[in-house]
């Protein structure tokens, strides 16, 4: 067992583990849970300190013969573009398994799915088959219908439902896509490296340029790409608190990365085709986001909305084709995917003790609440692009990048940053700021399990915010060639 | 001269200690924390000494065609791209004059004005957290100054707007202070916006932020003169925007909200001259184009006459203030937009000390005032509840004269020397509208500053009357507590002390800038060949002359109290109204923000919510179900229907594999 697949396969026996323990015995669930967890993250930066950042090319490979005569092949590694968002879902994964702690219904099943998906997701990340890919896509997604349905808050079936069957209509995309690409490719082979060799000689260009559409549009689902976004705010505004730090945290991230690693890696001439349109669809979601952003009163789907801009950023970052823009576009999802997750984590405490998620009713909480005042206005910084946290150096780099190649996408993200600062700031001078009305007077500030998801995600982001360079030399280093094939870098 | 990065570098620490060690020790973290911030600053002050003594002889040495600075290169922060097109982004910071000159403003006034603190946040619950912020404040408003890389800079621009923003919502209980808290950040955002579209302009063409490369590439003409007028513009919307300059001031006067000794440093002294500082830095852009340069002159034109007229009719001695602050800015746009250089940069330096000194000697009548009016419901920021203060406040009532005569233009104070450069830099270059703006706004500042100064130290004393026999809706114990003792006093030393100590360069900063005598400002802060400077007679006297005009109308109108001002404004109402309402521009705003950006907004969501989801995102169940309502029909048990499908597939099956129509009667038969 190599460290991926040991990494991966933590939650997912923790899952079985769990599932065995008597229901009465809470505590076992999260002690299991909590070990698998920590297991997870500790080997993830195992793999982060042990990468070679200057060195392109998959690091850490493992392999297992599966099911030979189709050519599927337990294939694992990761490369500068996957290594930075395993890290983020071992954080996301450590972090919700802290904050769920005080989940008193059922905690066995909701720890046994919400450790599948996560597992799921370290799969997508570590796969370096196809089908492997796609297995543990549908794995990380499936978990979160009954998740939200049995956890979940407001209009919670109806959202459940929608992410479901929206994210069940990508993977249709992408078995499509998938396949088509797989039968072309003529080899009988899943093995992403071998299907990329094939990109310039059996995968022809008038191939590509149908089949990119329908997998970066069966990614673009779960990227929640514009006009595809409209799971997302109901999604993440009807799941518990750990769910949504997944859907929004991760699950985001699995979209993006499905368009980068299957779409412009193995489908260069198509990437190339259609850049323009996709340029735009991101653009008018990062735009579109934002406004809707403005207009949000619940504070759920404030940050789900906002997410659906930043998430926009990175459609734009990746369909520039430019190695400034992939830099930041994955750096970006990693730098998202902290915020969001903070973001929730707070809301939920939040909720917990107020039972409401109106922004307009609350006020003054800088008085009783310091550090959770501390920790939600700083997820505010970093998302409306504060240098020093996470968000700025990625939104640099997207920007440069849309510059170099459609200076007009560049203006307009340039100037939803000022609609970013307009929503964020609305949120911390309104609930944070003003007088502190006596209905609020008996809420107290977070728990030692929530301080700690809040110190650390506080942490993850000054540190990314800080020193981004060994994210950015292990991302660039493997998204030049990537680049290489897409008309090259300028 | 390698050490100056220590000026930027221990305010920051002093953050970093007091936020994460400090913050523990219970009580003590608030002394623990103003000495830290203090000991911080006295340091970076330390660090500006030396750096001066060592200037001229290192300088000099390094000088060359291109000027006088010392460059120093850090270590590449990160890297992206791969060679040819690498691209590196490394922290350079610059030594030359300007950025010395404001090393020394900001940190002597930082410093003076975090002692002047001590004693005015005193008893403050959060006292740490003020003087936490004010250390961030001054490390980044350092790493501006010291910036000789674009994106070092503007990094450092929005971590000054985050602790402008923090300091302005110092007192967040009150939802006004929020208000104008959020109003600063976004406004100054919508400038930054232009900022960094005009610098990712450069960007592509120059492939760096580098200042050093972007200047040599706009001198040597390697960027189309379009981009560069173009990009010029755009960063200056950046300076128009931390400079408060029309149409982006709107935030400045709702800015005095925050804490009086941060309206002195930050929106007096240092975080607004940021935008001056800017345009003075890149000047070689903003020089390149005479486009740039006119909008420069315009802005700062409009600006500066602009704001005046408003304070003229203000209550609140604060925003008296920063009207004057928004005018005298935009003084300094207009010099450097008429190309000059020296004189702007040169009054950007005067103007800060007896700015400061202003702002401290306001807050201290506000200090003395509060216990006052407290419980009376009346404003302790509004002029017409004070008067006769000269008498309990002598310190305060005489430095805060003398600030005033320099800030109208009094020889020998320093305004004077500034501002008559400005005069004579607008003559020359022939800009008659900037040189009469710049006159009248002599006169209006002279005017606006003494009515203040009379209504304030002079005069019946109206705390008194509004205490005896003011507001009898008022809760009547309240007024007995504390009403008929109470009594203005003089502020402690530790206010009073950098009273003193402000009025000294508000005096003197002037001398190293005397035309023909002694040239030192000119000498050393300069863009090209030094200009020989003489003086202007006719130009001294009219400026002179404006600034008595205005004291002197002041006098008749307000030291004895007379009905004149109240015939004024009755006589004009409209006119009068105008001006106190402040050109109606933050309601035009209000406007915009609540019929157009919110209505889109709105708009936008309702269209997302009732259109895109209810309509088309929820169609699609029941239209599959209906799909599938429809489509389950054909499977309808008889045999030839089948037999029929099976034909019409095998036909297609031939159709394609025989490679198209043509060929078909081929195939099949």
């Amino acid at each position: 067992m190599g460290y991926l697949s040991t990494m991966t396969l933590a939650p997912f026996i923790a899952a079985l583990i769990i599932m065995l323990i008597p229901s009465e015995r809470p505590g076992i669930t999260r002690a299991v849970a909590l070990v698998a967890s920590v297991i997870s993250f500790v080997l993830s930066l195992v793999v982060f300190a042990g990468y070679n950042w200057h060195q392109a090319g998959f690091q850490f490979r493992e392999a297992y013969q599966w099911l030979p005569d189709y050519g599927i092949t337990i294939s694992l590694g990761v490369d500068g573009i996957s290594a930075p968002l395993i890290i983020l879902n071992a954080v996301v994964l450590l972090t919700g398994t802290v904050v769920s702690f005080k989940i008193a219904d059922r905690p066995k099943e909701f720890y046994a799915l919400f450790l599948v998906s996560v597992a799921g997701v370290f799969g997508v990340f570590a796969s370096l088959d196809l089908f492997i890919l796609f297995l543990a896509y549908d794995i990380a997604g499936l978990p979160m219908y009954p998740l939200i349905v049995i956890w979940g808050s407001t209009r919670k079936n109806y959202a459940a439902l929608k992410l479901t069957l929206m994210h069940v209509a990508g993977s249709l995309f992408i078995w499509v896509g998938m396949i088509a690409i797989y039968v072309q490719a003529g080899a009988k082979s899943f093995d992403l490296e071998y299907l990329a060799s094939q990109a310039h000689s059996l995968l022809t260009p008038g191939f590509q340029t149908i089949f990119f559409p329908v997998i970066f549009i069966g990614f673009g689902f779960l990227a929640a790409m514009w006009p595809l976004h409209t799971w997302s705010p109901d999604g993440h505004g009807a799941a518990p608190t750990a769910v949504s730090m997944v859907a929004a945290g991760v699950l985001m991230k699995l979209g993006a990365y499905g368009c980068i690693r299957v779409g412009v890696w193995l489908l260069p001439e198509g990437a190339m085709v259609w850049s323009p349109v996709f340029v735009t669809l991101g653009t008018i979601g990062a735009v579109y986001g934002g406004v809707m952003a403005i207009a949000q009163r619940d504070f759920k789907f404030v940050i789900a909305h906002s997410s659906v801009s930043h998430m926009g950023y990175v459609i734009v970052g990746i369909s520039t084709m430019s190695l400034v823009g992939l830099n930041g576009a994955v750096l970006q999802m990693v730098s998202h995917g902290l915020m969001t997750a903070l973001f929730f984590a707070m809301i939920g405490a939040m909720y917990d003790q107020a039972h409401t998620r109106e922004v307009g009713i609350f006020g003054g909480l800088a008085r009783n609440m310091p550090w959770y005042t501390g920790f939600f206005a700083t997820a505010c910084l970093a998302s409306l692009g504060l240098p020093g946290l996470s968000g700025f150096i990625p939104e640099l780099l997207i920007f440069l990048g849309a510059f170099q190649t459609y200076p007009i996408v560049g203006i307009l993200c340039v100037a939803t940053v000022a609609l970013a600062a307009t929503y964020m700031l609305r949120l911390v001078a309104r609930a944070f700021f003003g007088p502190l009305s006596p209905r609020w007077a008996s809420l107290h500030d977070l728990l030692p399990n929530e301080w700690f998801v809040g110190a650390f995600l506080v942490l993850s982001l000054i540190i990314v915010g800080v020193y981004p360079t060994p994210f950015l030399d292990m991302i660039n280093a493997s998204a030049a060639p990537v680049i290489e094939r897409v008309g090259g870098v300028r | 001269m390698d050490y100056a990065w220590l000026a930027p570098v221990l305010p920051i620490s002093a953050f970093a200690l007091n936020v994460l060690i400090w913050r523990q020790m219970g009580a003590r973290k608030h002394a623990l924390s103003a000495l830290t911030t203090l000991a911080a600053i006295g340091g970076a002050f330390l660090v500006f000494l030396a750096v001066f003594s060592d200037a001229s002889a290192h300088l000099e040495e390094t000088a060359t065609s291109s000027g006088r600075h010392l460059i120093f290169e850090g270590t590449p922060w990160f890297t992206v791209g791969v060679s040819p097109h690498l691209y590196v982004f490394a922290p350079t910071l610059v030594v030359d004059w300007l950025s010395i000159m404001m090393l020394g403003v900001v940190t002597f006034l930082a410093f003076l004005i975090e002692f002047y603190a001590t004693g005015y946040m005193k008893g403050d619950s959060r006292y740490w957290w003020f003087f936490s912020v004010k250390a961030l404040f001054t490390a980044a408003m350092l790493g501006v100054v010291l910036s000789y890389n674009f994106l070092l800079m503007y990094i450092c621009w929005e971590l000054v707007g985050l602790c402008s923003f923090l300091l302005i919502g110092f007192w967040y209980s009150e939802r006004t202070n929020a208000e104008a808290a959020k109003k600063a950040f976004i406004t100054t955002r919508v400038g930054d916006v232009g900022f960094f579209i005009g610098l990712a302009l450069l960007f592509l063409k120059t492939r760096t932020f580098d200042m050093k490369e972007t200047f040599a590439a706009v001198e040597s003409g390697a960027i189309d003169p379009a981009t560069v007028t173009i990009a010029g513009i755009l960063i200056f919307l950046g300076a128009m925007g931390k400079s408060g300059q029309f149409p982006l001031h709107v935030w400045l006067p709702d800015a005095m909200a925050g804490p009086t000794p941060v309206s002195a440093l930050v929106h007096s002294a240092t975080m607004v001259a940021a935008g001056v500082y800017l345009v003075g830095r890149a000047y070689p852009i903003f020089h390149a184009s005479s486009t740039t340069m006119a909008v420069i002159t315009t802005v700062g034109t409009i600006t500066a006459i602009f704001a005046a007229t408003i304070a003229l009719t203000q209550r609140d001695i604060k925003r008296i203030l920063a009207y004057s602050t928004i005018s005298q800015l935009g003084y300094m746009i207009m010099a450097l937009g008429v190309g000059a250089y020296t004189a702007g940069l040169f009054h950007l330096f005067t103007h800060a000390f007896f700015k400061a000194l202003l702002f401290l000697g306001a807050g201290s009548v506000i200090h003395s005032m509060e216990p006052v009016l407290h419980g009376t419901g009346r404003n302790p920021n509004d002029i017409f509840n004070m008067g006769g203060l000269r008498k309990q406040m002598p310190v305060t009532f005489w430095t805060f004269l003398i600030a005033s005569l320099s800030l109208a233009g009094i020889a020998p104070l320093a305004g004077f020397w500034s501002k008559d450069a400005i005069l004579v830099g607008a003559y020359e270059a022939d800009a008659w509208l900037p040189l009469v703006v710049a006159l009248v706004t002599a006169f209006l500042t002279a005017f606006y500053m003494f009515r203040c100064i009379y209504l304030v130290f002079f005069g019946p004393a109206r705390w008194q009357v509004a205490t005896s026999t003011g507001d009898h809706h008022d809760n009547h114990s309240t007024n007995h507590d504390i009403g008929h003792h109470a009594v203005p006093h003089e502020s402690p030393w530790t206010m009073a002390l950098p009273l003193v100590l402000i009025c000294v360069p508000a005096i003197a900063a002037g001398w190293i800038g005397i035309p023909g005598f002694s040239e030192g400002f000119a000498e050393t802060v300069r863009f090209g060949p030094m200009i020989e400077e003489h003086i202007n007679l006719v130009l001294a006297g009219a400026g002179t002359l404006a600034g008595v005009l205005g004291i002197g109308l002041a006098t008749l109108m307000y030291l004895t109290p007379v009905s004149g001002p109240r015939l004024i404004s009755e006589s004009f109402p409209a006119v009068y109204k105008t001006l106190y309402n402040k050109y109606y521009v933050d309601e035009m705003y209000q406007w915009i923000i609540d019929h157009v950006v919110l209505a889109i907004a709105a708009m936008a969501a309702t269209v997302d919510r009732k259109i895109l989801n209810d309509r088309i995102v929820d169609w699609c169940g029941p239209f599959l179900q209906g799909a599938g309502a429809r489509v389950r029909l054909t499977t309808s048990g008889y045999i030839y229907h089948y037999a029929f499908g099976f034909i019409i597939g095998i036909m297609a099956i031939g159709v394609v594999m025989s490679g198209g129509i043509p060929d078909m009667r081929f195939a099949l038969w």
